[in-house]
């Protein structure tokens, strides 16, 4: 009797009421949270972690089957680093793993500054209407497909009748001299993405408190000590979380920037070789699946530790900008 | 010596009608040294002309004069203020010490002078152990401490303050009252100060201005505004609780209403309202909730003021009590000593001290005199 009265303390407490809510108890009582759950979590097995077992096949010499995948892998043997070998001895390993990275790096430079500076200048823009004109306008390369891309930038550089030749009254062969296609590439990607970044950091700046500003022209500062000392700062943990999330794909280059848009020129495939559409040529002239699998494997290890790496560094930094 | 001047000033939003103005006809000379409060509803107008003398709105009338200069187009930045905003504005990313050095930096400062002024500001606002803190490791408190200090380095003379107060907690809110008022006494800064809270208006100010949908009601210290208000507006808004009204119709030094309620004014008040021309007319009578007593001596002295009611609410409040009480079906409040406690549907004899009592026009709402 006299143990009953004895006052528990608050760890006790807290241990007796989470043994009582073990994971049966949770299930039943966020059923109906876990069934709204349900659809996209079943998505997200079936195409993002079932088809993580398939990396399997970057460690054998895969055989195709009559019987279907299964048995095709079932049936390969296994040849453990040996297609990742092959990958990292060819020529080409170091231009597409240099390419990948330049670019990338350069996306994400460009994008950032060109961004911020675009959710800036709208964010001063007084005429309501005129800001919208301008956000639909800048979002619409977002939506247009590489394709369609592919044949604009066609219509400009067609060595015969296209746009920039005929204004400049040159007879350039763009498509067969690759000095010109490191910038064309960082243009056109950038210009494609421009406008969604800038709706995200538009969107931010339109969320600072204006008292900042108002606290910041009393105390004397002009538009761009305001920018300077209140936008650009208040831009960071999202500037922080956009960096790291680009830098997590740094080795996914997009396929149909670097395939579609130069037409899979051969003469180009030293300035636009990039992973992915080594993966796909790898795929397309020597059917070997091993080796594109090994490079698509490559491709996402690295993205991942580039990722882990970077956001370690950024919580060392400033631990409110990290992503975990 | 700093004075400012706002000759008939009108506000009038971009977007709003011909004639809507959220300000109308601001009219009020400030004196050096002064602590006005601007006090009103929400709404009223009073954040508004605060960030018109800013510069923060544009005046869409009128002139504003500081020190004897046209000031209607000079920026923020040169009109010498120091201004403290009801969420702080306090930039997040910066420590105490950038934020409160932020304004000096602009006005390039040498660093040494920054130190002096940033350290003096936080020596007197107790803040020296926080400067490296930035405002989210900061309590309520703090952080309105921060916003004071911001003001206090820049040496400006005129510190205007828009509701400083009303994001902290009652009690905060209390100290902090008693610290911007040492803070005047010491810097002798002209400052306008906007609050809603009337409180704080009455305990603060020099003079205070109340305002009502855009317009200036009244302008007086707080002794006048509170003794002497101009129209119903300002009597019912000063104090609390509110003033009681009653419509009641007078005729012959005695008001009836239509609830049964009958009292006989003293001759001197009587008098006033037969000169002004009341006599068997409408009026609205006021009185304040601490002038109904329920002291026997009260009684003996205005025995003909004296009314049997029924406690419908009481509030024991310490020293004293409030009871919400009910002659027939007129409603009133009186704070009486706490010795007068009564309970709900207790029977009470209170007595109005009807030489404290006020008087308005029944349409135009203006006080009899």
């Amino acid at each position: 009797m006299e143990e009953n009265n004895v006052a528990q303390s608050p760890e006790a407490i807290a241990a007796a009421a989470k043994k009582k809510e073990g994971l049966w108890y949770n299930i039943v009582h966020n059923g109906p949270f876990l069934l709204f759950a349900l659809p996209g979590a079943i998505w997200m097995i079936f195409f993002f972690y079932i088809p993580v077992f398939a990396n399997v096949v970057a460690f054998k010499e895969f055989q195709f089957s009559p019987d279907g995948f299964l048995a095709s892998l079932a049936q390969s043997k296994w040849v453990g680093f040996q297609n990742f070998k092959f990958l990292f001895t060819s020529d080409a390993a170091w231009l597409i793993t240099k390419n990948t990275l330049l670019y990338n790096l350069g996306f994400i430079t460009l994008n950032l500054i060109i961004s911020v500076f675009f959710a800036i200048v709208m964010s001063e823009l007084r005429h309501k209407r005129l800001v919208k004109v301008y956000q639909t306008s800048m979002l619409l390369p977002y939506f247009l497909s590489w394709v369609i891309i592919g044949y604009f930038v066609m219509a400009f550089l067609n060595p015969d009748k296209g746009l920039l030749n005929t204004m400049l009254h040159t007879n350039i062969n763009w498509y067969a001299e690759p000095k010109y296609w490191p910038f064309i590439l960082l243009f056109i990607g950038t210009w494609k993405g421009i406008g969604y970044n800038s709706i995200l950091y538009f969107a931010t700046v339109m969320g600072i408190d204006p008292t900042y500003y108002e606290a910041a022209t009393v105390d004397g500062a002009n538009k761009w000590q305001q920018i300077k000392n209140i936008t650009i700062p208040q831009l960071v943990p999202l500037m922080t979380l956009m960096s790291i999330l680009a830098v997590g794909n740094i080795f996914r280059a997009d396929f149909g920037l670097f395939y579609t848009v130069p037409q899979n020129s051969g003469a180009l495939y030293n300035v636009t070789s990039v992973l992915d559409t080594y993966i796909y040529n790898g795929l397309t002239s020597t059917g070997d699946i091993g080796m594109s699998s090994a490079a698509s494997l490559y491709q996402s290890v690295v993205g991942c530790i580039l990722l882990l790496i970077t956001n370690a560094i950024v919580r060392r930094l400033d631990s409110d900008s990290a992503l975990f | 010596m700093v004075e400012i001047d706002l000759n008939h000033i009108y506000k009038r939003y971009a977007n709003a009608e011909e004639n809507n103005y959220a300000v109308s006809d601001f009219d009020l000379h400030i004196k050096d040294k002064e602590f006005i409060v601007f006090v009103g509803p929400s709404g009223c107008g009073k954040s508004t002309t605060l960030r018109m003398i800013a510069g923060l709105e544009d005046i869409t009338k009128g002139e504003l004069i500081i020190d004897g200069k046209y000031e209607n187009d000079t920026a923020p930045k040169d009109r010498n203020i120091a201004m403290v905003f009801q969420n702080y504005a306090l930039y997040p990313h910066m420590t105490v010490f950038d934020n409160m050095a932020f304004g000096l930096k602009l006005r390039k400062y040498d660093k040494d002078k920054i130190k002096e002024k940033v350290d003096y500001a936080a020596k007197v606002l107790g803040l020296t152990e926080y400067l490296d803190r930035k405002p989210a490791a900061l309590s309520g408190g703090q952080r309105q401490r921060v916003a004071l200090g911001r003001a206090i380095v820049r040496d400006a003379p005129i510190f205007l303050m828009d509701e400083p107060l009303s994001n902290l907690d009652a009690k905060l809110r209390v100290s902090m009252r008693a610290e911007i008022a040492r803070l005047h006494q010491e810097l002798h800064t002209t400052t306008i100060y906007v609050t809603h809270d009337q409180t704080e208006a009455m305990t603060m100010a020099d003079r205070i201005v109340v305002m009502s949908m855009g317009e200036v009601q009244q302008i007086g210290t707080p002794k006048e505004v509170y003794e002497s208000p101009k129209n119903k507006f300002v009597a019912g808004f000063i104090g609390s609780p509110s003033m009681n009204f009653f419509d009641v119709h007078y005729k012959d030094g005695i008001v009836t209403d239509s609830e049964g309620l009958t009292l006989k004014l003293p001759e001197g008040r009587s008098k006033v309202l037969d000169e002004a021309g009341y006599d068997d007319k409408d009026v609205t009578l006021g009185i304040r909730p601490e002038d109904i007593h329920a002291e026997g001596a009260m009684e003996e002295t205005f025995p003909e003021a004296t009314v049997e009611s029924e406690v419908v609410v009481s509030e024991l409040l310490g020293a004293t009590s409030m009871l919400y009480s009910r002659v027939d079906g007129t409603e009133f409040v009186a704070i009486v000593d706490a010795r007068d406690y009564h309970k709900p549907g207790d029977k009470v004899r209170l007595t109005f001290d009807l030489n404290k009592a006020h008087f308005f026009d029944e349409k135009t709402t203006d006080a009899i005199r």
